[in-house]
């Protein structure tokens, strides 16, 4: 993908410069909330992560203008302040994300990557299928070939959110977020137990397993290779 | 006390005003006295006069000139009119009888001043103050009365007042003196202390005297405010020596850890592992500080305005279905029994938080097998939230100490944690105005939250 990094601490920005780079991403850097703005403006990028403290123009002011200019492209913003209000004034202004410093390079890989993935997989679509395994989102069923799933609805959600997510990694705390709306993380490895859960349920009678785990990123619900 | 120090003090601007006060509604009183008392006696000189030119007039009606000239005589005879003064004059103003050389012949009231000598009684310099009446032929009676008496009340009056008002004010700027010296001395006293606990000596106290007057409420506030801040500093420098000790650990492990690596240097795996390991360990700090951040901005109440009305049911519920497997694997049961709706005042993400780290707590702590209930339900105004287990417990004498920061009870060491879940626990309670009292579940324990509804609460 097209990424461009808005961040004006260059050590920062050459860690994720780098980092994205070599996760096969073209990637632009502006330092200033200014550059950036002309950039996006000009650029046509699929994704933009933006940190929120900039030097003149902060990066709220940034996205609202650029929203204003018509760019329309999701917005990952990067901050070390992490209260409630801060999250909720960043997604207000624009963004579609956020995440606070310091966090595991997989994170932000991950995310980067279901921000850049989103308008190609419409919401509007009521069956999601990967493999042999079926869902119907307004049914709220699951089928694996011909043996159906019972789920509980919880665990449905999680599914829809893996299905919806189909082929990329999913991080622990993507699915805290949207699947349970825990905004911190919890010392228990809750995650993991569901997700086990949800697999014994997936792949009872020997079918294939679909959700892998990804070592010291998250899961990826994918075809089996 | 310094002069200027006294007379620019506010406590003596405000003596001198009250004096000045009091000094002006001592000369109101004077002046009513005074006007009371000088037409009172006015009205009884006229009244005197009316009489005497009333009974002359009907002498002369009766008797004519003669007898009216010798009435005149008569009562001048009499003692007790000194300060008489009579004029009988005829039409030309000529003197018929009186003691007065001569006299307006007007019918409404006169003041004239005598010169010295012409008069028979002897008297001079007198103001007399009468009035004349008509007779027959033009000739005409007048009648008055010597007013020095009310002159001298005059003068009488206004030298009372004068030294009044004289004694007045030295009493006022003497006792305004005095007084506010004193309350300056008071003050003063309540100053140098100040001075010396900003100077660093932060166990002096503001005495107090027995009287409990104002300035004894002061300096006991004072020093409750004190006190408070005593503990508050002691309060944080306990924190800090926790904080600074709590991490210093970790951090050495890390310090080892990456000891380790570069001491695998050409075992890529080794060097590889204990790379992970150290960036494990790194998480775990920057977690304890993002807890410490958390804890201290709930602390500050900063997150007040993130408020909304939020139904603690769905919390609960959602919190024990993600904790439900956790449990099963301890071959533990976790059970919940709610109420809907329960609607309170709370920021939804902190809410979240405190129940999780409730039931996680009791998962964790609790051993295999054994059974962790919750329970939430609805009372006149409040909600009660229990979250009960039937494990270890906490022991009667830590009860109070597990909110603290860092603090571990000694069962607990071995497990992974940093002590700070209590305290979040505890300090989002706090923001909220909840109640929090670890109790015993006899065995295990319950934590039990009372939470205040936001009103108004719908009905059914």
């Amino acid at each position: 993908m097209k990424l461009l990094v808005i961040e004006d601490d260059a050590e920062t920005a050459a860690y994720l410069a780098n980092g994205l780079r070599e996760e096969g991403h073209v990637v632009d850097h502006a330092a200033t909330g200014r550059d950036g703005l002309f950039f996006a403006a000009t650029g046509g990028y699929d994704v933009l992560i933006v940190d929120r403290m900039l030097p003149e123009l902060d990066g709220i002011a940034v996205v609202k203008m650029m929203r204003a200019a018509g760019v329309n492209a999701p917005v990952l913003f990067l901050t070390a302040l992490g209260g409630v209000s801060d999250r909720v004034n960043g997604l207000n202004a624009g963004g579609d994300d956020y995440l606070v410093k310091p966090f595991a390079f997989s994170e932000l890989v991950a995310r980067v990557n279901a921000l850049g993935r989103r308008p190609v997989l419409a919401t509007a679509e009521t069956t999601l299928k990967v493999s042999d395994l079926e869902v119907d989102v307004v049914k709220r069923s699951a089928r694996r070939g011909t043996r159906t799933i019972e789920l509980q609805p919880r665990e449905f959600r999680l599914l829809e959110y893996l299905m919806r997510h189909a082929g990329q990694v999913v991080t622990r705390t993507m699915l805290l977020e949207n699947v349970w709306d825990f905004h911190f993380d919890p010392r228990t490895s809750v995650v993991e137990t569901h997700i086990s859960r949800l697999r014994g349920k997936l792949d009872a009678g020997g079918s294939p397993t679909l959700i892998q785990t990804i070592r010291g990123a998250g899961y990826c619900l994918r075809a089996p290779e | 006390m310094r002069p200027n120090n006294l007379v620019g003090s506010t406590s003596f601007r405000l003596a001198v005003l009250y004096a000045v006060l009091f000094g002006a509604s001592v000369a109101v009183l004077f002046g009513v006295i005074f006007w009371t008392t000088d037409r009172h006696m006015r009205a009884q000189l006229d009244d005197v006069v009316e009489t005497d030119l009333a009974t002359l007039t009907e002498d002369f009606r009766e008797g004519g000139s003669d007898a009216l000239i010798e009435a005149i005589t008569d009562h001048l005879d009499l003692s007790s009119n000194r300060g008489a003064f009579y004029f009988f004059g005829d039409a030309a103003g000529r003197r018929q009888a009186g003691n007065l050389p001569t006299a307006p012949s007007q019918e409404d009231w006169q003041e004239l001043t005598l010169d010295d000598g012409a008069a028979d009684s002897g008297e001079s310099g007198h103001r007399v103050r009468g009035r004349a009446a008509t007779l027959d032929g033009g000739a005409y009676l007048f009648v008055g009365r010597d007013i020095r008496p009310l002159n001298e009340l005059h003068e009488a009056v206004a030298r009372a007042f004068g030294w009044a008002g004289i004694v007045t004010v030295a009493l006022a700027l003497g006792g305004a003196a005095i007084m506010s010296s004193g309350l300056l001395r008071r003050l003063d006293g309540i100053n140098r202390i100040a001075e010396h606990i900003i100077a660093g000596d932060l166990g002096r106290r503001i005495p107090t005297r027995a009287s409990k007057d104002e300035f004894d409420r002061l300096a006991t506030n004072l020093n409750a405010m004190l006190d408070q801040m005593e503990s508050l500093m002691a309060g944080l420098r306990q924190v800090s020596n926790d904080i600074a000790h709590d991490l210093r650990t970790p951090l050495t492990r890390l310090r080892q850890t990456l000891e380790t690596a570069r001491r695998s240097g050409s075992d890529r795996e080794a060097s590889e592992a204990a790379i992970d390991h150290a960036i494990a360990e790194t998480d775990g700090i920057l977690i304890t500080f993002g807890a410490l951040l958390r804890i201290a901005e709930i602390e500050s109440g900063a997150r007040r305005s993130g408020f909304s009305t939020v139904d603690v049911a769905p919390i609960v519920d959602t919190v024990v279905e993600v904790y439900g497997p956790a449990a099963e694997e301890k071959q533990q049961s976790l059970t919940s029994h709610t109420v809907a709706p329960v609607m309170i005042n709370a920021d939804r993400e902190l809410i979240t938080q405190m129940i999780a780290n409730l039931v996680e707590n009791a998962v964790r702590h609790a051993p295999c097998g054994a059974a962790i209930a919750i329970d939430l339900s609805i009372h006149p105004g409040r909600a009660i939230l229990t979250v009960a287990d039937n494990g270890p417990g906490i022991p009667a004498e830590m009860r109070e100490r597990v909110f603290r920061r860092f603090v571990r009870l000694e069962a607990a060491r071995t497990t992974p944690g940093n002590g700070l879940g209590l305290s979040l626990v505890a300090a989002i309670a706090g923001l909220h105005d909840i109640a929090l009292e670890p109790l015993d579940n006899a065995p295990g324990l319950r934590m039990r939250l009372t939470i205040p509804l936001a009103s108004p609460a719908p009905p059914g």
